[in-house]
């Protein structure tokens, strides 16, 4: 039943979405609201989770669940950001409708209906992509999409006609096999956009919406190399020397993806391209995964695949949260942001932490498995490289943002907290700047105190008005940095502000002819013994009192953006960190994976790769070394060995046709 | 007697190569509606009713979000570039190669779903390697429906619940096409336009002096009403109010404007369009428009001759030449060809 609530939430959420999506609050809660149903519902999901629509059983399982429950949180926890650093329209709908698909995807036991439903999952990233063509480039972003969609519908269906497995007539299906496998690594690589198709990919930035990056290089291929992991190391175990090749190509793939993705990181200077390369060099460990093609890779995939899309979300949320606070992606630009954003600094640590772990953590290993596992003993040293780049990347950021500020730094957003009221004389004081005198404050407290004039508190409400009712579009634009500069030296320095504020210490403000009634309401209330004062006018005192404090916290709340957007990336950056750690129950739940997985199991294989080694670790031969070209025994007829589901339901009845085979 | 599965592959081949072929969205759409009703008859057994009205909504939704997108907007399919006929006769051929071969055996489904699905593959490999998007989006939709038909063919029929997904791959992928559709051969200043942007992105583009006429006094008198309407209920802003006498004085003065008068009247249109239809357009359009920047506000184009205002009640009568222009008509004219030299009396003839 949760499943079909699951499904239920994606799908209304989403046409919902689309319905309103540009009328202002009205579409922002619908898709809040839908993701948080969806993710309330995935926390539902569980082993005993069936759903049987026609002939077909959606089976949820442990992993499932927590994976939808990831991706739709992760989904929740950018739309926090994005509420304050520019609302994507469009972003929220094609989660939930990509999530939908992929709910299918990951459930359904029939192959067909699985990658049917993850190509279906592939087609919502449309929604996201805005424009045609980059300013002086020749990437049409419209057409890499529509190419992408294309491609990946057309790799995943053919998959499912080879792992469907139908009579060949032919001698030996080795080349449908090859054309799945191909399909599947193919249908992974332009997805994720690794290295031979990277260009869209990176330039995501300019031709989707802003925190698009998460759907898709995130989010889908996530959710596809799952479904695709399943049949790794049965459907695609066979011997075969076109297969070989096959594999060498995706490891190639792999291997490009992982090292020029991580070197690419390092040499871009945007922010979103440097996401976009991280994102896409660590998706090159789904291709490994792939290409491993053993049951032994399947548990590190679905605990790096967590950890994915945990970090990898939160990392496009960093990058959100840190262009909105200085009003520019550009890294030569943001030098010095550590001192102004410590908390955003603690986030991309941990988000590190959580990508790469550290000798003996759960991500770590998982890691470490799929390279030992899919790469041949040469080339084990990548895996040192991998984490070399990644600190590198993240390094480079670090010391960037401990150098002198920039502009841009200095004049934008700051985590330290503003206060519209002194905190601690509540009743006495409430002191805003005036926006029109913001410009010069920039210069310092001493210029803030001198320009300072004290305004009403409906003036120095309209501070955020203004921004509201310049829609969501105007609301995605950073702030002002001036008028933020004021506000913040008004509330670090509020004693200066105070004394500026006073007649006597600013000519200024003596002289402006709005001071003396502008301060009145915000004078402190007459001091006098209770008796002394009518109750009518005790009670109005009270009441004016009362919503001048509402009015502040709302006022304390919009002037403390860049503090709520970075609290919100540092829970996403502890969310991960505790998924990578194998915490929240993802190490138990990636032991048992999909219920695909079993279907996968139970289908009859051609030639199952026999284990080559002798050790109990039973670890694989590299692929990349040719492998012996004697016949294997004819084992096809009995099922591979099935991992064993400990309080899982009983073996779901695939939908593959079993027949005997001729080899 | 005649099978419902041959008939209905038959149907879906016809549908493929007339979307294949087509300039027009709306045949393409035709085309596509028509295959995807027909590939879901050509299975066998046949699938359920309710199976095969959920293909029927699922094709008709498709078929309405695809029209919707490429409605009032110069949008067309670049057509097939090898014609109608040789795309038809390489139909036929791989009809034939899937009707005659049997990679599969035995086959689970009909022969006819096997023939039909390499016939669509067939159609679907050229348009998917070309860079109009429409014609991309055709070609993946049509590429599905093959695969889905061998699938069909060859595994056999599918599970109602296949039935629904794959009806919800074809709608996702016409869905994400009618989304990413560009206008051909238009700059992207035009992308989002109202009619009226059309047509003065279509004069600036081209040099089609009817079309350009067209455009331009239908987005002056448009505008002009609008502008004026705006100033009336004081709704106007500055850029309306400015464009009030650019537009409005070459239809009521019904003179010949000067040389350089019209790129400046097509500008003004446009200055003043954005500002009206920031209304009425779509939202994605307005986010669009307002994602590129003011870099794309069209401006007086060089090399364009000025041509004399239309006669509104001429343009009443076309308005499709304002809104729509076919590929081939934003090609450059034909240079005239030179006169031949006089032949020389013992000179052969050519």
């Amino acid at each position: 039943m949760s499943l079909l609530a699951f499904i239920a939430a994606c799908g209304i959420g989403a046409v919902m979405g689309l319905a309103t999506r540009g009328a202002g609050w009205i579409g922002r809660a619908v898709g809040m609201g839908g993701l948080s149903a969806a993710f309330v519902a995935a926390l539902l999901v569980g082993p005993t989770t069936r759903a049987t629509i026609g002939e077909v059983t959606l089976a949820g399982s442990q992993y499932s669940g927590l994976f939808l429950a990831c991706a739709a949180g992760s989904g929740l926890l950018l739309c926090a950001v994005a509420l304050t650093a520019g609302w994507p329209d469009d972003l929220a709908p094609a989660a939930l409708a990509s999530f939908a698909g992929l709910a299918v995807a990951l459930t359904a036991t029939d192959s067909g209906v699985a990658l049917a439903a993850g190509a279906a999952a592939a087609t919502a990233g449309a929604l996201v992509i805005v424009r045609t063509t980059p300013p002086g480039s020749e990437t049409d972003g419209k057409l890499a999409e529509i190419r992408t969609i294309g491609l990946t519908a057309a790799a995943l269906l053919v998959a499912a006609i080879a792992i469907l497995r139908p009579s060949w007539r032919g001698p030996s299906d080795s080349p449908i096999f090859v054309l799945a496998f191909l399909g599947m690594g193919a249908a992974l690589a332009v997805r994720s956009g690794a290295v031979p198709f990277h260009v869209p990919a990176a330039r995501l930035g300019r031709t989707a919406e802003p925190l698009a990056q998460a759907l898709l290089l995130v989010w889908i291929p996530a959710g596809l190399g799952i479904v695709a992991v399943g049949w790794s190391a049965t459907t695609f175990g066979i011997r075969s020397d076109c297969l070989n090749v096959a594999v060498s190509g995706v490891q190639v793939v792999a291997v490009a993806t992982l090292v020029l993705g991580g070197l690419a990181s390092l040499v871009h200077d945007e922010l979103e391209e440097i996401a976009a390369y991280s994102i896409i060099a660590d998706a090159g460990f789904v291709l490994l995964a792939l290409a491993a093609r053993t049951d032994a890779a399947a548990e590190p995939t679905r605990l790096w695949l967590l950890a994915f899309v945990a970090a990898k979300t939160g990392l496009v949320a960093w990058v959100g949260a840190v262009s909105h606070a200085f009003a520019t992606p550009n890294v030569g630009r943001l030098r010095g942001w550590l001192r102004r954003t410590p908390l955003l600094g603690l986030a991309l640590v941990a988000l590190m932490v959580a990508t790469l772990g550290w000798p003996g953590s759960v991500v770590y290993e998982a890691r470490s498995n799929l390279i030992r596992l899919a790469l041949p003993g040469q080339l084990q040293f990548l895996f040192a490289v991998s984490i070399m780049l990644g600190l590198a990347c993240v390094g480079r950021l670090l010391i960037l943002g401990a150098l002198a500020p920039t502009e841009n730094v200095t004049e934008g957003g700051s985590e330290r907290p503003r206060w519209a009221f002194d905190p601690l004389r509540p009743k006495k004081t409430f002191v805003a700047m005036d926006p029109t005198a913001g410009s010069t404050a920039d210069g310092g407290a001493g210029g803030a105190a001198a320009t300072a004039t004290p305004v009403d508190a409906t003036e120095a409400k309209s501070i955020p008005d203004a921004k509201k009712s310049s829609g969501s579009r105007a609301a995605a634009l950073p702030p002002a940095p001036t008028t933020a500069a004021a506000n913040d030296v008004a509330a670090t320095d509020n004693a200066t502000a105070r004394t500026a504020a006073s007649p006597a210490a600013s000519p200024a403000a003596s002289a402006s002819p709005a001071a003396s009634p502008a301060a009145s309401p915000a004078a402190p209330v007459p001091a006098g013994p209770p008796d002394a004062v009518p109750a009518s006018e005790r009670e109005g005192a009270e009441r004016e009192a009362g919503e001048r404090f509402r009015r502040n916290l709302a006022l304390t709340w919009r002037l403390n953006r860049t503090l709520e957007v970075s609290l919100v990336v540092v829970c996403g950056a502890a969310l991960a960190l505790a998924l990578a750690f194998g915490g929240l129950g993802a190490s138990n739940a990636s032991r048992f994976g999909i219920p695909l997985d079993t279907a996968a199991h139970a289908t009859p294989t051609r030639t199952p790769r026999p284990t080559p080694s002798p050790t109990p670790r039973a670890t694989p031969v590299p692929t990349l070394v040719p492998l012996p070209t004697t016949p294997a025994p004819s084992t096809s007829a009995t099922p591979s060995p099935s991992p064993t589901l400990s309080g899982s339901p009983p073996p779901i009845k695939t939908s593959a046709p079993a027949r005997n085979i001729t080899d | 007697m005649i099978q419902l599965a041959l008939v209905a592959a038959a149907a879906a081949v016809i549908g493929a190569v007339a979307a294949v072929t087509a300039h027009d969205s709306r045949l393409v759409t035709l085309g596509l509606i028509v295959a995807m009703v027909a590939s879901s008859l050509a299975s066998s057994p046949e699938p359920t009713a309710l199976a095969v009205a959920f293909r029927i909504l699922g094709a008709v939704l498709a078929a309405y979000l695809l029209w919707a997108a490429t409605q009032d907007r110069s949008i067309a399919s670049e057509g097939s570039g090898i014609g109608g006929a040789a795309e038809a006769i390489a139909a036929a051929a791989a009809f034939s190669v899937g009707w005659f071969v049997s990679p599969v055996s035995p086959l689970a489904g009909p022969v006819a779903a096997q023939a039909a699905g390499f016939a669509l593959v067939t159609l679907a490999i050229v348009p998917l390697a070309g860079r109009n998007v429409l014609r991309v989006g055709a070609g993946i939709v049509l590429l599905s429906l093959g695969i889905s038909l061998l699938l069909d063919a060859w595994v056999g029929a599918g599970s109602p619940l296949r039935q629904v997904v794959v009806t919800v791959l074809l709608v996702g992928t016409i869905g994400a096409t009618s989304l990413l559709v560009s206008p051909v051969e238009l700059p992207a200043a035009v992308d989002e336009g109202s009619a009226a942007d059309a047509g003065a992105g279509e004069h600036a583009e081209t040099a089609d002096a009817a079309t350009a006429e067209g455009a331009v006094g239908l987005a002056e008198s448009a505008d002009s009403a609008t502008a004026r309407a705006a100033v009336e209920t004081g709704t106007a802003t500055e850029d309306t109010a400015a464009a009030i006498p650019a537009a409005g004085a070459v239809p009521a003065a019904g003179a010949v404007p000067a040389a350089g008068a019209v790129p400046a009247a097509a500008a003004a249109p446009r200055r003043v369009s954005t500002a009206r239809t920031s209304k009425p357009r779509s939202l994605r359009a307005s986010r669009a428009a307002a994602s590129d920047g003011p870099t794309e506000e069209a401006g007086p184009v060089e090399g364009v001759a000025p041509a004399p205002p239309v006669p509104p009640a001429q343009i009443a009568q076309e308005p499709s030449k304002a809104r729509r222009v076919h590929p081939r008509e934003q090609r450059e004219p034909r240079k005239p060809r030179e006169p031949r030299e006089p032949r020389e009396p013992g000179e052969p003839g050519r």
